[in-house]
C-alpha cells in the first residue's frame, strides 16, 4: 500500500535512547519528534513528484498531511502516504505500476527508497544527538 | 544474474513471468495468472579486488489473476520458495493495480543479498 508506518530505526538508536534515558530527558517527547521528521522529509517530496500525475488534485489531496503521533504500548508510530479511502487509489498504480504501466519510481522513492530512509535516520540521529546535548548542558 | 534466477523460479511454478510495465496498451493479459516482477534496485554489498562479490537488490513480484483465491496462494507460495533459495521479505503482500477489472493483483517485496 503506498503509505508506510515510520519508526526510529538507525546504528546506535537504542544506546542514545539509553543514555537519554539516565540524563533524565522526556523520550516519548524525543520519539514523537523523530517520527514527524520522516512525515516531513517524505511528504513534501510527494506532493511535488505527484504534480506531473495532476489531473483532479484528488489523488494528491489524499496525502496524509496529519503529524499525530499514535501510541500503542511504548510503541510510537506516524503514517505517511496516501489515504486510499479519500481517493489515495491511484497511488497504488503509480507506485507499484500495472502490467501495462511501469511504476514512477520517483514517486516509490519518495516513501520507500534508500536515500530517503538514509535522510531520515540522519535527521532523526540528530534531534537524538541535540536532546543529549541539550540534557548534558550543552 | 540475479534477476534470471528469479525469473527461473518464478517459472516453476507454471505460469508466464513478464516485466511489470512490459505490456501495451492493447495487449491482453498473457494468461488467466501471471507473474509480473521489478527491480527496484540492485546494489553493490561487497567488493574484492575490483570486482564485485555480493549484491543486495530488491525486487517487486506480483501475482495476478482471474481468481482472487490463486493470486492469495500462488503469492504466498512463491514468497516461501524465494524465502528457501535465501531471499528476505519485510512484508506479506499488499494489493496493487490492474489494467484489467477481471484481475486481482497481489505483490511482495523481495530482497536477496548474495553472489551475483
Amino acid at each position: 500500500m503506498p503509505s508506510k508506518r515510520f519508526g526510529i530505526e538507525f546504528e546506535g538508536f537504542e544506546y542514545m535512547m539509553e543514555d537519554l534515558k539516565r540524563l533524565g530527558g522526556d523520550l516519548d517527547e524525543v520519539a514523537e519528534k523523530c517520527l514527524k521528521v520522516a512525515h516531513e522529509t517524505v511528504t513534501p517530496k510527494l506532493h511535488g513528484d505527484m504534480r506531473k500525475h495532476k489531473r483532479t488534485g484528488r489523488t494528491d489531496r489524499s496525502m496524509n498531511e496529519s503529524t499525530r503521533v499514535t501510541w500503542k504500548g511504548n510503541t510510537a508510530s506516524i503514517d505517511v502516504g496516501f489515504h486510499i479511502s479519500q481517493g489515495g487509489l491511484p497511488s497504488v498504480f503509480l507506485m507499484y505500476g500495472t502490467p501495462k504501466m511501469r511504476k514512477d519510481k520517483k514517486l516509490y522513492n519518495d516513501i520507500y527508497g534508500r536515500a530517503i530512509q538514509k535522510k531520515i535516520e540522519e535527521e532523526q540521529a540528530k534531534i537524538l544527538q541535540r536532546a543529549i546535548r541539550e540534557r548534558m548542558g550543552g | 544474474m540475479v534477476e534470471d534466477k528469479l525469473i527461473e523460479l518464478l517459472q516453476s511454478f507454471g505460469h508466464p513471468v513478464i516485466r511489470q510495465g512490459s505490456l501495451n496498451e492493447n495487449d491482453d493479459y498473457p494468461a488467466d495468472t501471471f507473474f509480473t516482477f521489478w527491480n527496484n534496485s540492485e546494489i553493490e554489498h561487497s567488493a574484492y579486488d575490483n570486482g564485485t562479490v555480493s549484491v543486495e537488490c530488491d525486487f517487486d513480484i506480483n501475482v495476478y489473476s482471474k481468481n482472487p483465491q490463486t493470486t492469495y496462494d500462488l503469492l504466498a507460495l512463491a514468497r516461501d520458495k524465494l524465502k528457501q533459495s535465501g531471499w528476505s521479505c519485510f512484508d506479506r503482500g499488499h494489493d496493487i493495480g490492474s489494467d484489467d477489472d477481471s484481475y486481482i493483483g497481489r505483490g511482495i517485496t523481495m530482497i536477496y543479498l548474495g553472489g551475483i
